[in-house]
Parts: C-alpha cells; structure tokens; sequence
C-alpha cells in the first residue's frame, strides 16, 4: 500500500487502539488484582454503551457528559457483582470462575436483548460527522476524543495504581492476600474497588464507542477476544502492557484490514495471539515462568 | 556408585540463595535424614531433587544418570518418589483409587492396581477404609494414604517430607514403624524431619542444612553433639517429641 | 439384594449407581416413542440426546480431566461441516463422514493441545485459547465460498438410507442416537476404572500430586483433548446431518457453545449421568421457551441460562447429582 494510505490506517489503528487499551485495562486489572480472567467483560462494554444510549436518547445530554453517569452505574454494578458473586467463588476452581462469568454474561447480554431488542441502534450527536482534516489526512472526531479520552484514562489509573493509597491496598491485596490481611488492609473492599474500576473502565470505552460505533447486545463480544489478546501480549496484570498492546493491537488490525479484507482483521490478531502462545506466551512485559511450588 | 548424588546444587531466587552449594551422597538400602532449622532450604531441596524446581546451579544423579531438569513424572518413573509436607490426595477418588493411580507408574491393567493397591493397603494399615473417599479421612490417615502412594509407585527411593508433622506420639510411633518396614524391603529412605526422636532414631546417616548450604553430615551420636549444630538450633525450639 | 439397594451401597459404588440410572433412562427412552403421537415432540427429544452427547464428550475433557474448553463448540462445527460437506459434495455416506468428522475434531484437539498444552502454562490461557479459536472458526467459515458462507450448507435429502442416516420418518433416527448416547455414556462409565481415566481424573484433582506419582501430564491432558474433540465433532456431524443444515452461527455460535456445557455442569460435571439429567431438563425448557415466548420476548432462553449457570455454580457447583448424593447421605444418617 502507499505512503498515505498507510498513514490513515495507523491514525485509524492508533484511534481504535486507545480505546482497545482501556477495555484491555479494566480486564488486566481484574486478573491482577483477582487473578480470574473477566468473561462478561464484554458485556460491561456493551453496558457502557447501552447507559449511553439511553441517556443522550432520553434525555438528549452530550455522550460526553454520559460518561459520568456510566461511571457511577458501571462502578455499583461492578461492585454488587464483585460483593454477591466474584467473592464467592475466589478460590474456587478455575472452570467453576470461567463458568459463573460466561453464565454472567449470557444473562447481562440476553436481558439487554429482552429490554432493547436484538436490534442495532446508533446514536447521533453534534461531533457524530465531524471530521477534521489534517493535511491529507482524516480524523474522525469522535474517534479522536474517544482515544485521547481512553489512554488518558489509561495512564490516570496507572498513576492511581503506583502512587494513590487505594492504589497501594490494591496492590498488596493482589500481591500477598493473607499479608495484606494481616496488616490490617481489607482486602475485600479491595477487590470491590479494583471490580468495579475495571468494569467501569469497560464502561467507559463502552460509552466512547457509543460516538461512532453501532451499538446492539451483541456488540461487546467482538471486543472480548481482542481484549483478550491485548491482556497476554501486554503481560497479565501490566497496565502499560494493556496501553501499548491495545495501540500494537488496533495498528495491526488496521494494517490486516487494508492489507487483506476488513473481515480478516481479528484472524490477523487471532494468529498473532497463536505466536505469542506458542513463543512468549507471559507477553512483553513477562519474566521467567513461575515455578511450581510444594 | 551411590544410588543418589547431588552435586554443587544451589537454587537461587533473585538475588537469594535458598540452596547452596550442597553436596550430598546416598547409598543403596540407606536411611538418611535431612534436618535443620526452618527455612534452612530443606524442602527446597526436595523439590529440586524430584524436578518440580529446577536448579540455578548443580547436578543430580540417579542411579549413575544425569536427571537434573527432568519433569517430576520422568522422575518418579526412574525410581524416585516424594511424599508432600502438606498432603496431597485426590479427594474425589476413594482411598483405593488414590493407590491405584499410583500404582499405574508401573502396570497398566486395572486389575493388577488393584489387587496392588490392595496389597499397598494392608501393608501401611488403611485396608479398612479403602472404600471412603480421601477427603473424608482424618490426618493421620491422610499421611498414611500419602505414604501408600509413594510406595504404590514401586520406587527405590522415597524423599519423605515432614511426614510426622501433625501427628500425636501414637501415630509417630505407627509411621515410624510403617518407614522402618519400607526400609526392611529395600526402598532407599530420605527424609526431612523436625521431630528429632523420630530422625534419631531412624536415620543411619544425618545431613543438616543451614541458610541453604550443608552444615554438617554424620552418625546421630556425632550430629547431636556438633556444636556448630546446637548453635544453629538455638534460639529454634527444638522438638523432642 | 436387599444390600445391593442399600444406601450405603448406592453411595459407595456411585458409579454403579449412576449405570443403574443409566439403564433406567435408556429403558424409559425406549419405550417412549410408542406415547408420543406428535412429530415435533420426537424432534425435542432427538435434539435433546444430540446434546447429551455433546455434553457427555466434553463432560470428558472437562469434567474428569479438568481441562478449561470452553470453546468446545470448535470441534462440533468443524465435524458439523466436515460431514455435510463430503456427503453434499462427494456423496459420501454419512457414516464414513461422522469417522472423518472423529479425524477432523482429534486433530483439531492436537492443535489446541500443541498450543496451549505445554508445561507450565496456566489453565487460564487454556479457556482463552479455545474460546478465541472457536469464534475465529466461525469467522473463517463464514468467509469460505465452498462452506457455504454466511448463508451455511442446505442437505439435500437423498432418500431413505441406513448409511446416509436419512429417513422419512424420525424414528430410526431416534434409536440410533439414542444408541450413542448410551454407548458414550457406557464408555465413560468404563473410562473411569482405567488408566487413562483415572489419570485424568488424578489431573483434575491435583496436577502436582499426579506429577509426583508418575504421570505425564502434558501427554495426558492432550490424550483428552483429542478424545473429547474427537466425539464432540461426531456430535456435530449427527446434528447437521438430523437438520440437514451447517450454518456457522448455528454449529460456532458464542451462544450454542455454552448451552451444552450448562448441561453437563447443572447435571454435574464428571459424573456419568450428569450430562443426562442435566439435559433431560434444560433442553425441553430451552425449546418449550424460545416456542412460546422467542417471538415477543428474544433471548429469554438463553437469559435463563445464564442465570440458571451463574446459580448453580455459586450454590450447587456439584450440580445435579451432587445434590442427589448430598440427600442420600442425610438419608443414610437417619
């Protein structure tokens, strides 16, 4: 392909990746924090967008400023499932996790369904059209405020991680349940607010997404693998990981969709999610393996 | 040639050293035990033995082979079991069937596990419950069930781990005698243990392990009055059981 | 014989138990057909066995040996499709395609195996990996031109015919699956006393442990793999070929894939007759509910899935017949 062409698919593949990146992020923190691989986070994503819909549908308020009642009904939600449900089963067999989550997820999907039909809805906005023009190239508006949005997004929750005192409790919790414990740190008000910051930061991309892209109960799906992918290129419970994976992710399905068809872009991610499989499956940021232990 | 040699092992965790430089030798038909105070890297020691951590640095030789770095089930088919310091049953499996997995390390028929996990049964003393699902066994039993596993896979050698821990003076005595009949039919005995009555009065040859790297080596009688041993011990509350 | 039907004996030889129940079923499914007048009802029940198959196939990978597949589905597309299109394209009989569907699933399962079975790789990535691949599979067959694409594969009825496993009527159909459902069923109940079967379930109960007794676990894990793989995509040549459509949503979907495996777990995962009653009982009510309310209210079927899975996991994860043994032992305390 040429030159320009191939600039426009990087600005398209860096827009999409900063929003991979935040969906990637919510995911990455979950497993860091509660080492079980977030299922329904899918559909956290397709819930961000529903709040939107309703919102800017109901009411006609800017998308933007939807995104704070996403993040107040994200986080709650996030939380009761995290108290109710995740807590239960913590320690519980693997399969019995994967299995409670896709059980979660087929509901949240199939009641969004019931409530608002299978059918796609878009909204439409001031910005929707709004393209700007940079030299030669274009750059859709919504799609440039949802990536500035998103890794803003990415690097606050880094920052809030590394450096707040929540972050920190967080962190222990993750590290070391029984020490953190023990130290007076309770743990499962940690987990809580590491669920509900990662639905949340779901959430949110959901109701980003919602500015330019269709929006029905099936729509998280797609994003579920590819985040997927992103979490074990970016290493398992490493923010900048899931930042820079979802950028690499989103150039590289904008580079499959010019290169080979716009439906080969996820088997283009999909083989790459082989390679890393097969060849660094502890992603970029990986050490050794763990050794078994006892 | 000595049955099993481990040659300059060390295992070192970023920066730490759990394992040291240590040099050990174990003849056929032995019985040798491994002490030292906690956290001295005994177990460690264990697990780089049987393949389930693999060395920094170091050889370990089995039966004149080289088998540093194989998997723990290369291992065990070579003639090397382990017993864990925290039991490890199948609790979904029935006593019997605990036994029987094990067994298959060296038959393949149903019918010959059984009848040799029956055998393995009457001989550590669990006959009686071999029905009851593992997970409904007391500790004690439990200990004897790991013991019957070890022993179902028909090794040379069995690397037991803490195995008295948790025991009252009755049951020591039963797992002592139950090691001892293990060592009268030939089987090769290694073993880590904090009771030291129970090391005293089993083990030919003594090994001690401190911060990672051997202390001291020697007779009962010799390893109990080795300063530098009583010095590593004080301040540890010893159990005499 | 009054022993034989003693609570303690039930309990202590609950696999035994589980084959008396078995064979009770089969008797009653036998004999069922002769109180059925209606076409459509027959056709519940013959979807129903497909899907105890199914679930029962993957009841082995993940139910004994512990292993995450939840994007089982791949294997039953893959044999789906491989079935339909040697018999619409080469008239291969349908038996010969369900031994190449068996090839096609086992070889599928070698690769997932050789992917993502390695020593020390985590288990999450296990269910990651298979769910991935089992929506990549339905993206690919809905690009392929000669699977039909988006629009999927019609069969053709070619007559009555034993070897095609068409029929006029549903009955033959009927037996036969019912034939493989007790003949699945019968091997895992024999599966369970050997070898193979008792270091799978040594995998599932503490890989370490089963490490240290001797066994590969790596091999082992792929042997049910492929196994599993291998059965499931029978299962989904039987089905296509009973409905006469391969459609990619249809034998890949996200949805399908979790039905069968909602069914094996609310029956009780690694059991014998789990996957049995599980699905004796969510089938009927899945096509009871999307034939009563599919038209006004969409995705309550599934929606009562998710909800039925999500409440058993965190309240009776032994599912079923976990349950059952539960209230034998409370009997047998009284």
């Amino acid at each position: 392909m040429d030159m320009m062409t191939f600039i426009q698919a990087t600005i398209n593949g860096l827009m999409i990746g900063g929003i991979y990146a935040l969906i990637a992020l919510g995911l990455t923190m979950i497993y860091g924090v509660l080492k079980i691989i977030n299922f329904a986070h899918g559909e956290f994503v397709m819930l961000g967008m529903y709040v939107t819909y309703v919102a800017v549908s109901t009411t006609g308020m800017s998308p933007y400023l939807s995104i704070l009642i996403t993040i107040v009904f994200m986080f709650i939600v996030g939380a009761l499932v995290q108290k109710y449900m995740i807590n239960r089963i913590l320690n519980a067999e693997t399969l019995n996790q994967v299995l409670l989550l896709a059980g979660l997820s087929l509901f949240m999907r199939n009641l969004i369904m019931m409530i608002f039909s299978p059918n796609n809805q878009s909204i439409n906005f001031g910005l929707s059209h709004y393209s700007y023009l940079i030299s030669n190239y274009v750059v859709n508006a919504p799609r440039l405020i949802a990536f500035s949005v998103g890794v803003a997004l990415c690097l606050f929750l880094y920052y809030f991680i590394k450096n707040t005192k929540t972050g920190k409790m967080i962190r222990a919790s993750a590290q070391n349940r029984m020490g953190a414990l023990l130290t007076g740190i309770d743990v499962n008000r940690s987990f809580i607010i590491a669920f509900g910051i990662g639905v949340t930061a779901a959430g949110i991309a959901g109701s980003l997404l919602a500015t330019f892209y269709y929006i029905s109960p099936t729509a998280g799906q797609p994003f579920v693998l590819t985040s997927f992918v992103i979490v074990v290129l970016g290493t398992m419970g490493n923010f900048i990981g899931a930042l820079i994976g979802g950028l690499i992710i989103g150039l590289t399905e904008s580079y499959a969709a010019i290169i080979l068809s716009p439906s080969m872009k996820e088997v283009v991610s999909f083989s790459l999610f082989i390679l890393i499989l097969l060849f660094k499956p502890s992603g970029i940021f990986g050490g050794k393996k763990n050794e078994t232990t006892i | 040639m000595s049955l099993l040699e481990i040659k300059d092992m060390t295992k070192n965790f970023g920066g730490l050293y759990a394992v040291k430089d240590v040099n050990i030798s174990i003849d056929k038909g032995e019985v040798v035990g491994l002490i030292g105070p906690n956290g001295a890297g005994k177990t460690t020691l264990f697990r780089l033995i049987s393949g389930f951590y693999k060395p920094t640095s170091g050889q370990v030789t089995f039966k004149g082979e080289n088998i540093t770095g194989l998997k723990p089930n290369e291992i065990c088919k070579r003639g090397l079991s382990r017993t864990f310091q925290i039991v490890q049953p199948f609790h979904g499996l029935t006593v019997e069937q605990n036994v029987q997995v094990a067994a298959f390390n060296r038959y393949n028929k149903t019918g010959q596990t059984i009848d040799k996990a029956k055998e393995i049964l009457e001989f550590v003393d669990l006959i009686d419950k071999k029905d009851f699902r593992a997970d409904t066994l007391t500790i004690a039993d439990r200990k004897k069930l790991e013991v019957a596993k070890a022993y179902a896979t028909e090794p040379e050698i069995i690397l037991f781990d803490e195995v008295m821990s948790g025991l009252n003076p009755k049951e020591t005595e039963e797992t002592i005698a139950l090691i001892q009949k293990i060592a009268d039919r030939g089987v090769t005995i290694f073993l880590i243990e904090h009771v030291m009555r129970v090391v005293m009065t089993l083990a030919e040859r003594i090994t001690v392990i401190h911060h990672g790297e051997k202390l001291a080596e020697g007779t009962p009688k010799e390893i109990q009055k080795d300063e530098k041993v009583i010095e590593a011990y004080l301040g540890e509350a010893i159990d005499i059981a | 014989m009054k022993q034989q039907f003693s609570i303690d004996y039930l309990l202590s030889n609950w696999n035994k138990t589980q084959i008396r129940l078995l064979g009770i079923w089969f008797i009653i499914m036998l004999v069922l057909p002769l109180f059925i007048d209606s076409s459509y009802i027959l056709h519940i029940f013959i979807a129903t066995m497909i899907y105890i198959f199914v679930a029962q196939s993957w009841n082995i990978l993940a139910g004994l040996a512990g292993q995450l597949s939840i994007g089982h589905i791949m294997y039953f597309g893959v044999g789906g499709y491989i079935t339909t299109l040697l018999f619409v394209n080469f008239n291969i009989s349908t038996w010969i395609g369900l031994l190449a569907a068996a090839v096609g699933g086992g070889l599928l399962g070698l690769f997932v195996s050789a992917v993502v079975l390695r020593y020390g790789l985590k288990e999450d990535y296990y269910a990651l990996f298979t769910l991935a691949m089992s929506q990549m599979l339905l993206l690919i067959f809905m690009n392929l031109p000669f699977a039909g694409g988006a629009e999927g594969i019609y069969v053709p009825f070619r007559g009555s015919n034993f070897l095609n496993l068409q029929f006029e009527s549903k009955l033959p159909f009927y037996y036969i699956i019912l034939l493989f459902v007790l003949l699945l069923s019968y091997f895992v109940y024999r599966l369970m006393n050997t070898k193979m079967g008792l270091y799978f379930i040594a995998i599932r109960e503490n890989e370490m442990a089963a490490e240290a007794i001797g066994i590969d676990i790596v091999k082992y894990k792929r042997y049910a793999t492929i196994l599993s793989g291998a059965l499931t995509a029978v299962g989904g040549g039987l089905f296509t070929i009973y409905t006469a459509y391969a459609e990619p949503n249809l034998v890949f979907g996200f949805s399908q894939n979790f039905e069968f495996i909602i069914m094996a777990v609310v029956g009780g995962k690694g059991t014998i007759f789990g996957p049995i009653i599980g699905t004796m009982f969510l089938k009927p009510l899945n096509e009871f509910l999307r034939a009563a309310y599919g038209g006004t209210l969409p995705g309550l079927a599934y929606l009562i899935y998710g909800g039925v899975l999500a409440i058993i996991i965190l309240f009776l994860p032994s599912g079923f017949m976990g349950l059952f043994r539960r209230l034998l032992n409370k009997f047998k305390k009284n």
